[in-house]
């Protein structure tokens, strides 16, 4: 792909950093929105070289993170039927429920297959219609597309043993409800950019809503740029478990500011 | 799950009715429906969501933030002038 070298150009970041420290005067709030972009940022080490000055909140974009106990507890309970073939993403499988998570259903002999994508569970239906293959429908509006087709796809196909545990959240609501919240402090975002890829920016808040409630609003610093997998460390359980705590309060789209608290010598805050 | 790909689209097919292909993340060769982009063609990137083209790779996006690499003085040092695709 053209261009990617051109991004990942460690001395131009450097000269770029050098470039957000100079024109920095003043503290920043910023709550980068994925959690692939937090990824990024803690990967390549970009906290370590910003100003102390700019604070990186985690936002709550994560899959993994926003989705209630109470979906993962009905996975765990259909994922243990003899007769379920159940197909996730890789990610979910660590995800804890109440009591265990679909690993440990693997583990007792639960028939549990992670796919790269939800027509990989259709094909697995059509090959063994004997069993109940269940897709676990989970994400953002970047994945409900492509869950949607698997549904179409396995009903053209007139497949009677396929269908699909769902819990799909969406972006635009959540950030509203940190620009409005009173106690937010966030200042600014770095917006979802798949999530803009499948939907556009005309969902997400204005920068008036930020004025609204701050005299020292920026408006939303939009990221449509894509970015490739290269720099996305795989999430481990170490990290999706706390991350849950967080799950019930986003899904309810009340979201309240996360609670941050500042960690070691990177200056950078942090929920988890 | 969380990440898109940016890949180029090597083949298109029709599979029972659906417009899918295969496309190339940089060496590595997987199945992708194109179902939702159907203006899409063999060389064309785009971006590949658990097996889904969402978007094609926008060249002009990655040309504009060039530009503003340009424009604070970085591109001209790092790579002596117009950007070289690889």
């Amino acid at each position: 792909v053209k261009y990617l070298d051109e991004f990942r150009d460690g001395d131009i970041a450097k000269r770029i950093a050098e470039e957000i420290h100079r024109i920095t005067t003043r503290p920043w709030a910023t709550m980068e929105v994925c959690d692939g972009q937090t990824h990024s940022i803690i990967r390549n080490g970009i906290d370590q070289i910003l100003p102390a000055g700019i604070e990186l909140i985690h936002g709550p974009g994560c899959p993994v993170c926003v989705t209630p106990l109470d979906v993962i507890d009905q996975a765990l309970a259909i994922a243990s039927r003899p007769e379920v073939t159940f197909c996730s993403f890789g990610d979910m499988l660590r995800v804890p429920g109440s009591g265990k998570d679909l690993f440990q259903v693997k583990s007792e002999g639960g028939d549990v297959r992670v796919v790269y994508s939800p027509l990989d569970a259709v094909r697995l239906a059509e090959s063994f219609p004997d069993r109940e293959v269940v897709f676990f429908g989970i994400g953002f509006e970047t994945t409900a597309p492509a869950n949607a087709m698997a549904v179409h796809v396995a009903k053209q196909q007139g497949l009677r043993n396929f269908s699909m545990l769902v819990s799909h959240v969406l972006v635009p609501p959540a950030i509203a409800a940190i620009m409005t919240s009173p106690r937010s402090r966030v200042q600014a975002f770095l917006a979802a950019g798949h999530v803009c890829a499948v939907m556009g920016l005309h969902q997400y808040p204005t920068s008036r809503a930020f004025a609204r409630r701050s005299r020292h609003c920026a408006g939303v610093a939009r990221c449509c740029r894509a970015r490739s997998s290269r720099t996305h460390a795989p999430r481990s359980a170490g990290n999706a478990r706390p991350a849950r705590r967080s799950a019930r309060r986003w899904s309810r789209a009340r979201a309240r500011v996360p609670r941050t608290t500042t960690t070691g010598a990177s200056g950078m805050t942090t929920r988890r | 799950m969380c990440l898109a790909i940016p890949g180029r689209v090597q083949e298109i097919r029709e599979a029972g009715g659906m417009r899918m292909g295969k496309a190339d993340f940089g060496g590595i060769v997987k199945d992708v429906c194109l179902a939702y982009l159907p203006d899409i063609a063999v060389g064309d990137c785009a971006v590949v969501h658990v097996g889904f083209a969402i978007t094609r790779l926008d060249e002009a996006s990655a040309l504009e933030t060039l530009e503003t690499f340009r424009e604070m003085g970085l591109l001209e040092q790092e790579l002596g002038g117009a950007p070289e695709s690889s």
